[in-house]
């Protein structure tokens, strides 16, 4: 199924806006700019610590500080640092699937990527699997402005049913490649999750976005944030991300 | 005959007593005529709303599915589902086989988002033998054709929708992946017994095909029989009609093992009736047995005289005993009269009840009568023996009277 409106309003606001589309010829290729995005989302090995906060209506926000150990194409170590109740409580990522390990319980519990994480916004998949190119045929839909900078507008669509989601569109910084916004599509075309990258800081020797804003698009006032407060980009050793060691 | 005759002039030699004897058969039989009508009712009504609503008279799944149904896993769909369905269509005791899907989804109208059970539904092959078309009270059935759902009275109330409008449709697909979409209210159904399937609702299979990404796909196929006594049995027939290696990837059960709250309520109001019902009788044998035993102490001198001009001890015995069975008989054809005075009244306007939303099996809101010609045979039966025990010890005490004894006391 299209998202017959959506399409309009990126038509539209393609004509209003041109003097910000470029050539076809003087485009980059889609993958050059969704690598370049990747990149500058997060260092292809590192260890970062964030705060994920799940905001709901009339409630307390929740926070979680949590240390992340991530490498492109080994997995990704998620160890909870509060709140209290939280503490030694360990997820990792590893070939698509997701296994939590709990202080007291001997065997790691596997569950689905898609769910959500904390019950949050974010999917598991949304915090450990951020190589898009493996997942999705990417191509270029154009330029535009976003909020005063110049952005790529990419459309990412699922090679494979199995994937979280079917299309995504993406709003990459063309001077920077920092991603500014992803829109998550179903199947049906209908616009899931929006996901608003914000707050540039210097994090593991370049600029990148330490905000991360995921909101849902079937209930505007629930969302969650991940600040990042601290990131270095370190080797990482494939035996970090085993069920083993996330027993440990 | 000469002793029946003569039993039955005894009988009304005392006609209060005799009314008195008669007044706990009366109400004990009236009673068991008129409760087993409704008991009947209960039963009927409940297992035919169950399975016409919601588990049908068999489910066909793969196999496996039924350990893990309460995830209603939708990648344990059923492998080759058109075969098996045209299998049983062309079983004569068959009268439907429709494939469906159950899935957990999250609905959304004008305010927030709920979690619901969804069952899609083959509309057309469905209609004659389920009971959402007579559900249907604001809009109509579905099509095969729609893109719209059939929400009750209460989750469209949640919602705050009504026909026509727009709902959202969050569920996970067959790939275990999020999928959106919008569906038209097509209709809403007021299920006809309160239950806690106030939460679900319907759409169409196609529709829900495309949404899950299961085309051609679903995960049971529901078989309604023109006799509910069948389903087993077609089973049965159907299993033998395939392969090993087809049957090795199948599991089916009947309706009892979707209803256990159904069946248990059954089971217990069938017991509680026995034991009711037994007790009621008991009371009424021993109101005879006090009774025939006053009769029998009173015509001592009768019975000594019979006994002397040559009346054998088991003449005496049968006469006596007579009396009993005479008086239970009459009892039990005026409780039948009664009961049935009942049945009709209340088979026509009905009882209702207020079980309130609560309830986890069919409760109608009217309960009505169901008579045969089984229970009254059947009190009658019990009245004369009923009758027969209560006077029993009576009839054994004017056998062993002494005659000499007797007529020299008096």
């Amino acid at each position: 199924m299209h998202n017959g409106p959506l399409s309009l309003i990126l038509a539209a606001l393609l004509a209003r806006l041109p003097a910000a589309a470029a050539a076809p010829g003087d485009l980059p290729p889609a993958q050059e700019i969704l690598r370049a995005a990747e990149e500058a989302l997060f260092p292809a090995s590192t260890v970062m610590r964030i705060v994920l906060t799940d905001h709901r209506p009339r409630t307390k926000p929740r926070g979680f500080r949590i240390e992340v150990k991530a490498a492109r194409n080994l997995g990704g170590l998620l160890s909870f640092l509060s709140p209290p109740t939280e503490i030694g409580k360990k997820y990792l990522f590893k070939d698509r699937s997701v296994w939590i390990s709990i202080p007291g319980l001997p065997n790691s519990i596997r569950v689905s990527s898609k769910e959500a994480f904390m019950d949050s916004t974010f999917a598991n998949n949304d915090l450990m699997d951020t190589g898009y190119s493996d997942d999705y045929d990417v191509a270029l839909e154009g330029a535009a402005l976003r909020e005063g900078r110049p952005v790529y507008i990419l459309s990412c669509t699922a090679k494979t049913p199995q994937v979280a989601y079917q299309r995504i569109r993406m709003s990459i910084d063309r001077e920077t490649s920092i991603p500014t916004e992803f829109e998550f599509f179903t199947r049906s075309g209908l616009l899931l999750k929006t996901c608003r990258f914000s707050e540039r800081k210097m994090l593991a020797g370049r600029l990148r976005a330490a905000r991360i804003e995921m909101k849902d698009a079937s209930a505007p006032e629930m969302f969650s944030t991940i600040d990042i407060e601290q990131m270095t980009a370190v080797a990482l050793a494939p035996n970090v991300f085993s069920t083993e060691n996330s027993r440990k | 005959m000469e002793l029946l005759k003569l039993a039955a002039r005894n009988v009304l030699r005392n006609p209060r007593r005799t009314l008195l004897d008669m007044a706990a058969f009366v109400i004990c039989l009236s009673m068991l005529v008129f409760f087993v009508g409704v008991y009947r009712f209960r039963i009927v009504d409940g297992v035919t709303k169950a399975t016409r609503y919601r588990s049908a008279h068999l489910q066909i799944h793969a196999l496996g599915y039924d350990a893990i149904a309460r995830k209603l896993p939708l990648n344990m769909d059923l492998a080759d589902a058109p075969s098996l369905q045209r299998r049983l269509l062309a079983d004569p005791r068959v009268r439907m086989a429709s494939p469906r899907i159950r899935f957990f989804c999250h609905l959304a109208g004008a305010g927030e988002m709920l979690h619901a059970t969804a069952m899609a539904i083959d509309p057309a092959s469905e209609s004659h033998a389920s009971l959402l078309p007579e559900a249907v009270v604001r809009g109509r059935y579905l099509k095969n054709a729609d893109a719209g759902v059939l929400l009750s009275e209460r989750l469209a109330r949640l919602l705050s929708v009504g026909v026509g409008d727009s709902v959202r449709l969050k569920a996970r697909t067959f790939h275990d992946v999020p999928n959106l979409v919008d569906a038209v209210v097509i209709g809403i159904v007021r299920p006809p017994f309160n239950s806690l399937d106030q939460s679900a609702f319907f759409l169409p299979l196609d529709f829900a095909r495309e949404f899950l990404d299961m085309q051609g796909r679903s995960t049971e196929i529901a078989v309604m029989m023109t006799d509910i006594s069948d389903a087993l049995p077609v089973a049965s027939t159907l299993v033998a009609s395939l392969t090993p290696a087809q049957r090795a990837i199948i599991e089916y059960f009947d309706w009892r093992h979707y209803e256990p709250a159904l069946v248990a309520d059954i089971f217990i109001d069938t017991r509680f009736l026995a034991v009711f019902f037994s007790i009621l009788l008991l009371i009424s044998v021993f109101i005879m047995n006090n009774s025939m035993s006053m009769s029998v102490f009173e015509r001592m001198r009768e019975f000594g005289t019979m006994r002397a001009l040559g009346m054998s001890r088991e003449h005496l015995l049968a006469l006596v005993s007579s009396e009993s069975v005479l008086i239970g008989v009459a009892g039990s054809l005026a409780g039948c009269l009664l009961g049935g005075v009942l049945c009709w009244y209340f088979g026509t306007h009905g009882i209702p009840t207020d079980v309130g939303e609560l309830s986890s099996i069919p409760v109608s809101p009217r309960f009505y009568v169901i008579s045969r010609p089984v229970e009254f045979a059947g009190c009658i039966v019990l009245g004369a023996f009923s009758g027969w025990l209560g006077g029993l010890r009576a009839a054994l005490r004017a056998r062993s009277l002494n005659v000499v004894d007797v007529i020299s006391a008096a």
